[in-house]
This record gives C-alpha cells, structure tokens and sequence, in this order.
C-alpha cells in the first residue's frame, strides 16, 4: 500500500484548523486548574478541617480516576442532576479538576520542601498569614513548582486528544473526521502525532533547560 | 485517605436514590427563545450525514434539519449541526445537548421506551459487507466468525439475536468498523443497506452481499419523551414536505442512484 | 418526568463489569512487567557508552512522551495494518501501553542510575565483578529502591490510561460502561459505578505500592 501524500497536503489545513481548538482548550484548563489547584493545595496544608478533608476529597478522586472517565460522568452523567453541558464545557471542566489535583499535590510538595526556618521567620517578622504567602512562601515554592508543573502542562496539552472521544472538536477529532472520509488512517493519525509533537517537544525541551537551571542557580 | 473517599462517594450515592430532577419538555418553545435548532447528525453514515473536506455537514439528515430550521425561523441556517454517532445519539438528547436526533436512526421498542419517534421518514434493512473473495452470503454464515459492528447500531442488535455465536468486535464509529473489516480483523461488517452501498462504491475490493435486505424498519427522528408540542411540529413538517414533493427531491438527490435496491417506505 | 436513579442496572450487569474489571487488571499487569524491562533497557541505552544508543533512547522517549497516548493506540491498531503488520486489539492495546509507560520508566530509571554513588561502581570493579554483574547486583537493586515511587506513580497512570484501550474494541472497565450506557442509555450509575471500580483498583494498588516502598525504597 502506498503512502499517500496527496491525502495530507489536502487535509493539513483542517487539521490545523482543529489545532486552535487544541490549544484554547489546555489554555483554559491550564489557567483555571492552577488556580483552582492552588486553592486546593492551600486548603490540604491547612490545619481548618473544613478546609482539608473536601479539598483532600477532591484531589483524590480527580487523581484517582481516568479522565476520560470524568469526561464521560460530566458529559453524560451530570444532567441526571440537571447540569447540562455541552462538549467543549464538559471536557474542559473534567480536564481543569484533574490539572486542578495535581497541581495541588505540586504545591502541597513544594511548599512542604520548603525549610521551616522559613515559616518562623515570616512569623517573627510579624507577618500573618496572608503576607507570608504572598511575600516569603509563595514567591519560594513557585521556583520548586515550575518544572512538575511544565510538565503538567504538556500532559494537559496531550489530554487535549480525549476530549475528541466526547465529540469535541479539536485536532484528533479532525483528524477522525478526515479518516471517515478518507480512510487513510496510517497518513493522517501519523500527521497528527507529529502536530502533537511539535507544539509539545518544544515545551519538555524548555522544562529540561528550567530543571538545569533551578539545580545551579542558587 | 482514599477509603474516606470512596465511603463519601457511597454516601452520596445513596443520598441520590430518592433523588428525581425534572427535565423541561418545552423544546418548542426553547427553541424559538434561542433562536436556533440544534439537530444532532451523524459524520460517519454517507448519504445520511457525513463531512465534506471543508468541514461542512452534508447528507440527507442535515438537508432535512435545514428545512426544519427554515420552517422555524424562515432561514436554514438558524442551525447548529453536532456530530453524534449511533452509541451517544441518544444520551445526547435526553442530557439536552441537541433538540432532535436526525442520525439515521431505526425506530425500535427498546429505544421508545426512551425516546419519542417522529413519523418514520426511511425505510433500512440491513446487509452485509465482505471482502470479494470471502464466502459468506448471508447472515447465518456468520456463524463463529469475527464481525465488526458499530456501538449502538441496530446492526449489532441484529447480530446478537440472529447469530448468537459470532464475535462481534465493536467500534464508536462505522469508519473504525469499516477499516477493522478491510484489514481482515473481520470477516463482515453489518449496517443498514443505505450505508454500505455508499461504503461499497468507494472501496471497490469489496461486496455487499445478504440480499434481501434483512429486519428491516423505518428510521425516525428521535425527540424528548413526553414532548408533544416539539414532536407534533416535527411531524407536520415532515408531513407538509412529503406533500409538497420537497421530501421526494431530497430522496432523489441522496439515494436517486441506488432506488431499485432501496426498501419502499409505505 | 424526572430522572429516577436505578442501581439495579449495576447489579443485573455486574458479570460484565467484573469481566471488564478483570482486563482492566490483566492488562495492567501486564503493561507494568514489560513496561519496567523497557524502562531498564532504555535507561541503558540512555547512559551507554555508544553515541548511536543515545540518539535511539532519547528519540524513543521524546516521541512517546510528547505525543497522546490514544492517537499511538490508533496508530499501532489503525495504522500499522497499512505497512501490512495487523495485531490484535490485545496486542495493540497491550504495545501501545507498554511503549508509553516505558519512555516514562527509561527517564525514571536513568534518573536511578545516576543517583547511585561512583564508588558503588569502583568497589565492584575492585572486586573483579564484569560490567554484567556489576549491574545486576549492585546497580539494579538500588536504582530500583532510589526510583520506586517515581515508578510507582507511572504504575497509577498506567492504570488509568489502561481506560484508552476501549476505543480499538476491547471489553476493559471503560468499554463496557460506554457499551451499557449506548443500551440502556443510565449514564450516571453507569459511569459512577466505572468511576468507584477505578478508585477500588487504584487504592488497591497504591496501598501495595506503600508496602512496597515501606520494605525497600531507600530514604535519600
């Protein structure tokens, strides 16, 4: 069998048209599932109880459970409650609580690495709670963070790809529409793991230079 | 850690027995409101509803959900057309996704108890496609043997009650079937006539064969259950454009060629 | 008209779900024994002496590191039939897990290697042991404690992304819940059911995992 050429000269452009949606979504996942992370991470290393048990409960079951999984009980299961939405939303809901747990047990390891003398310190300089985060704490573990969270993202940029099996559309789901028109799966599954690779190569890439320098900077 | 959470989740769970959420049967009325219809087609299923190389939903299903929308709003394109396939077509509907399911699908007893059917508006039987030097001439050769089927179809129904000692391997779409049969993983795929006449046509390795074709049923457009205002429009629509031959030219255009192979819709 | 939960549906099916449970976990097993020996051999190709095993490491890891897991399960199970190689949903589920925990394991495992002190190295040279033994006596042992929860958490994930072999046909956990679901169309009891199997399976494995580490990782 020949490998046709022709067939991904004439479909590139749709599936570079899937590719924005690609990288809307792990934007959107990505900001929101720092943020909510970092909520979260906060919440574990609490010692309010009503803090840490539902922030523990959450990161769990997001951790412990397949995404594709939490796309499905979203999508699908959800509006037995009477939540409804639709695909793109559902995917990146179940995307943003998965980055949302691991991002906090990245902060809850980071901040935890920290020295104590650090803590103590902030606190006999007088400052509460608030001001050793933001100022002492915060600024510390961001530099610890950095490369899990790297790559985080590139994980996040690759489960992208799942949303597709809901029917959201994005680059694997332009790639299967081109394959039930076409049927040359090897050609075009081929092209769109190269996509992948190329917006995501550059990000492991950039991790690994941050990781070297993290090691001999201080 | 975790054993909290699954006696959490347990608990919740069971909090949700007694739980009973109201689903609104107003699509009529939503609809108009939102000033657009959205119909859930298939991308899988040529001349029902597949996707040209520009992305555009063509086929049979969306020329009808353009004229719904027309009927509706007064222009076709008041509508968004969402990819569905014969596994989550239903789901789609019942968790409000889309107002109407318009994807190729049968009317069954199993699915009424879900669903509400329009009047039917296609009549399908079902064949089979193999390649040109297999052996099999109808269903019952299928005995014992390997058979791709698509998640949700009739098809697979059909396969598990008349054949009930063939392996059927199971693909979320008819492309995914198809391709399983044509690298020999299978020895037959079966769909509905309309389906592999097209899918024929375009790989010319291989043959339909189980003529005539068999269980056969009307497809229908799938609504809410209990949504008799939505449902009687759809109805008069589809009525009005048999009367006015719209029905009939769309008929010609997408299955004109294989007309004396096509079941007669009474 | 509202919608009624029915966990009865979880109950009449159950057979399935345990059937799909059951290849979740055969699968599983399965990826993580050859996914290790893969991680070793490319953590050997990665710290080798030959330039050529370098290049062929670092490539392996980079490509199925930075590219989704399920385009490579459609690719070895749509696409390889196209250069005539045609394996079986097993197989190609089972090759493509394989592949892509093992790039994680060789960055884990090379990682270990080089954590282990040169004068581990030189003493067993001193002592007349070859570069073979060498290895298996003392480098494996202790690259293994130094990486076991890294490896661990590949464990976890792999059990997790076992989930993507349910779009090439094969009856695991998440295949039969969507194939129910197509039926009988009761997606919250379907998926939640799904969901709490994962947690059991996942639990199960984490705790075997503490036990593990608790007896033999090392405490850097």
């Amino acid at each position: 069998m020949m490998f046709d050429f022709d067939v991904i000269a004439k479909n590139l452009p749709y599936l570079l048209s899937g590719v924005k949606f690609t990288l809307a979504l792990a934007c959107l996942v990505i900001v929101i599932g720092t943020f909510l992370g970092i909520v979260l991470g906060l919440s574990k290393l609490s010692k309010n109880r009503i803090l840490r048990y539902p922030a523990n409960f959450i990161v769990e079951l997001t951790r412990d459970t397949p995404i594709i999984m939490q796309m499905f009980f979203i999508f699908f299961g959800l509006p037995a409650l009477g939540i409804r939405l639709k695909t793109f939303p559902s995917a990146a809901l179940a995307m943003s609580f998965f980055a949302a747990g691991n991002t906090a047990e990245i902060v809850r390891g980071a901040i935890s690495s920290l020295p104590a003398g650090q803590f103590d310190a902030a606190k006999s300089l007088g400052m509460n709670y608030f001001q050793m985060m933001i100022y002492v704490i915060i600024p510390q573990a961001l530099r610890r963070m950095m490369p899990p969270m790297m790559g985080l993202f590139t994980t996040l940029i690759k489960d992208t790809s799942l949303a597709a099996i809901i029917g959201a559309f994005e680059l694997t789901r332009a790639g299967q529409e081109v394959i039930e028109r076409t049927f040359r799966s090897l050609e075009i599954y081929l092209v769109v793991a190269a996509i992948y690779f190329i917006i995501c190569y550059p990000l492991s890439y950039y991790t690994r230079k941050v990781e070297k320098a993290r090691v001999t900077g201080y | 850690m975790r054993s909290k959470t699954v006696a959490v989740l347990l608990i919740l769970l069971a909090l949700m027995l007694s739980f009973s959420v109201e689903v609104t049967a107003g699509t009529l009325q939503d609809v108009k409101a939102r000033g657009k219809l959205v119909a859930g087609v298939k991308t899988d299923f040529p001349p029902f509803g597949f996707v040209d190389e520009k992305g555009v939903n063509k086929g049979f299903d969306p020329d009808i959900a353009r004229a719904l929308a027309k009927e509706l709003f007064g222009k076709e394109d008041a509508l968004e057309l969402v990819a569905v396939t014969s596994a989550n077509r239903i789901p789609f509907l019942t968790t409000g996704k889309i107002d109407i399911i318009l994807a190729s699908m049968t009317i069954t007893e199993e699915r009424k108890k879900v669903i509400d059917y329009s009047i039917p508006y296609f009549m399908s039987g079902h064949l089979l496609i193999v390649h040109k030097d297999s052996k099999i001439e109808k269903v019952q050769d299928l005995a014992g043997k390997k058979v791709s089927t698509t998640m949700g179809s009739t098809g697979d129904m059909v396969i598990g009650k008349l054949v009930p000692t063939a392996e059927r391997i199971k693909f979320q779409h008819n492309s995914e079937s198809l391709q399983a049969l044509k690298d020999r993983r299978t020895e037959a795929f079966i769909q509905d006539d309309v389906l592999l006449l097209d899918l024929q046509k375009r790989n010319p390795e291989l043959k339909i064969v189980g003529w005539p074709p068999f269980e056969s049923a009307p497809y229908g457009l799938g609504v809410r259950k209990g949504d008799k205002e939505w449902l009687d429009f759809v109805d008069a629509t589809l009525t009005k454009m048999n009367k006015t031959g719209e029905y009939q030219k769309l008929w010609d255009k997408w299955f004109g060629e294989n007309k004396k192979l096509l079941l007669e819709l009474k | 008209m509202g919608y009624q939960l029915d966990p009865y549906i979880i109950v009449k099916h159950l057979p399935l779900f345990l059937k799909g449970v059951f290849l979740t976990v055969e699968i599983s097993f399965f990826a993580i024994l050859l996914g290790l020996a893969i991680g070793i051999l490319g953590a050997v190709a990665r710290t080798s002496r030959f330039k050529i095993l370098h290049i062929i490491g670092a490539s392996y890891v980079e490509v199925f590191r930075n590219t989704p897991l399920l385009i490579q399960i459609f690719i070895i199970f749509f696409g390889l039939p196209g250069l005539g190689i045609k394996l079986s949903p097993y197989i190609s589920g089972l090759t493509a897990l394989v592949l892509y925990v093992g790039a994680y394991n060789t960055e884990v495992i090379r990682a270990g290697l080089e954590a282990i002190p040169k004068g581990q190295v030189e003493a067993a040279k001193s002592l007349g042991l070859t570069g073979v033994q060498t290895f298996r006596y003392v480098m494996l042992p202790q690259t293994f404690r130094i990486s076991l929860p890294a490896l661990g958490n590949n464990w976890v994930a792999l059990v997790k992304n076992s989930s993507l072999v349910s779009v090439i046909g094969m009856v695991e956990l998440t295949w039969v819940a969507y194939d129910l679901n197509a039926l009988t169309f009761r997606s919250f009891e379907l998926f939640g059911a799904a969901t709490l199997f994962y947690l059991l399976l996942i639990f199960i494995l984490t705790n075997i995992q503490s036990f593990v580490e608790k007896r033999f990782a090392y405490r850097t």
